[in-house]
């Protein structure tokens, strides 16, 4: 009887350290660029964050272009919309939202690691919020919560499906 | 004498899943989360370099608010940071722009040139403050050490959490509130703590 209970507690620590321990990795890498946002916005749930977003769409990339601030890359991408679920926007017209990374000529800014780039031929779901107008980069939309605001799916979900969608993305943080 | 070794057993067990569970929840993830990797500096000190678009553009509190949040974690088994004024060896550059409404108050950009048994070693780290937020906020020093803390975190390799207890949350507010009462950290955390020690 000891030895059985003996043999579960060497199995869970032996579980325990194989899950903590680095694994061996030969592997060599160079220019790995890591980048991380301290976020302005955030929210706990998909409703409170679609309350705070000014639409809430599902979209495909048209086409995108970067700028440079400073030492620092933005993309914008030109969203196709598919598909409203809330705020003032039609279904086909062209929203333009801002991420930060991309390419402009000789400068490269890496995205974030939790908001990589909007991808072509992928839907995504997007509750997105307007900017205030500015004179020198105009007025786009930004993604809610930084990143909490865009999910990939094969499908646009029903509307009463639509903040299930965006579980993944609490489930996962929290 | 067999039913109190096994409660033994059953005991040491139970606390043994208790307690990994609990440190594993508390503890702030290296950049590379589960997949056990980490980056690093491999060095026991590093250079920082603060930009004149802080130096020149902000009063002399909030440029030492700065550089305290950039040293706060000095205390802890990650390498000491200290002052450089010149521009060609610096390690971490620290620099303010207005990036205009970008989604975010600061960034912290890091590159790493080689890795060896899952540990990225990292060659320098950048932190952007974007002023077109911060601005708001120049006679609160402490967001600015606090903002500056959280970056410098990053750049020990510290990757973010949602401990409600930590420097290294995920959103500006969720640190330092600058809209309400609490939290209110300028410091690296008892959680914070445990990540970075783990990883130096």
């Amino acid at each position: 009887m000891n030895k059985k209970y003996l043999i579960i507690l060497i199995a869970v620590i032996a579980c325990a350290g194989l899950f903590a321990y680095p694994k061996a990795n030969a592997q060599r890498s160079r220019n790995t660029v890591v980048v991380s946002a301290s976020w302005h916005d955030h929210f706990f749930s998909a409703e409170e964050m679609a309350e705070n977003s000014d639409i809430v769409v599902g979209g495909v990339l048209d086409s995108s272009y970067t700028e440079l601030r400073g030492n620092l890359v933005f993309t914008r991408s030109q969203i196709l919309v598919e598909r409203v679920y809330a705020g003032d926007c039609a279904e086909g017209t062209i929203i333009e939202v801002l991420q930060t990374g991309g390419d402009y000529k000789d400068h490269h800014t890496a995205p974030i690691s939790e908001s990589p780039l909007i991808e072509p031929s992928t839907k995504y779901l997007l509750m997105l919020s307007l900017t205030e107008p500015d004179d020198r980069f105009g007025q786009y939309y930004l993604i809610s919560g930084g990143y909490q605001g865009m999910v990939k799916v094969s499908e646009y979900p029903a509307e009463e499906d639509l903040n299930g969608a965006f579980d993944p993305v609490f489930d996962m943080k929290h | 004498m067999k039913h109190s070794m096994k409660r033994i057993m059953i005991v040491l067990t139970i606390l043994l899943i208790v307690s990994t569970s609990f440190i594993y929840a508390i503890t702030p993830r290296s950049y590379y989360g589960n997949t056990s990797k980490y980056y690093k500096w491999d060095s026991s000190s590093i250079k920082c370099y603060v930009d004149s678009t802080i130096t020149s553009t902000f009063s002399t509190s909030v440029c030492n608010s700065i550089k305290a949040g950039l040293t706060a974690w000095n205390n802890s088994d990650a390498p000491a940071v200290t002052f450089t004024t010149s521009y060609s060896n610096w390690d971490v550059l620290a620099e303010a722009g207005d990036y205009g409404s970008s989604g975010w108050d600061a960034l912290c950009t890091t590159s790493c040139s080689s890795l060896s048994n899952n540990i990225y070693i990292e060659d320098y780290a950048i932190i952007d403050l974007n002023t077109y937020y911060l601005d708001n906020y120049l006679s609160v020093n402490n967001l600015w050490r606090a903002i500056c803390c959280h970056e410098m975190g990053h750049a020990h390799g510290l990757a973010h959490n949602n401990n409600e207890d930590s420097i290294m949350n995920e959103y500006t507010t969720g640190y330092y509130n600058y809209l309400g009462s609490s939290p209110h950290f300028t410091a690296p955390q008892y959680a914070d703590f445990l990540g970075v020690n783990a990883i130096y």
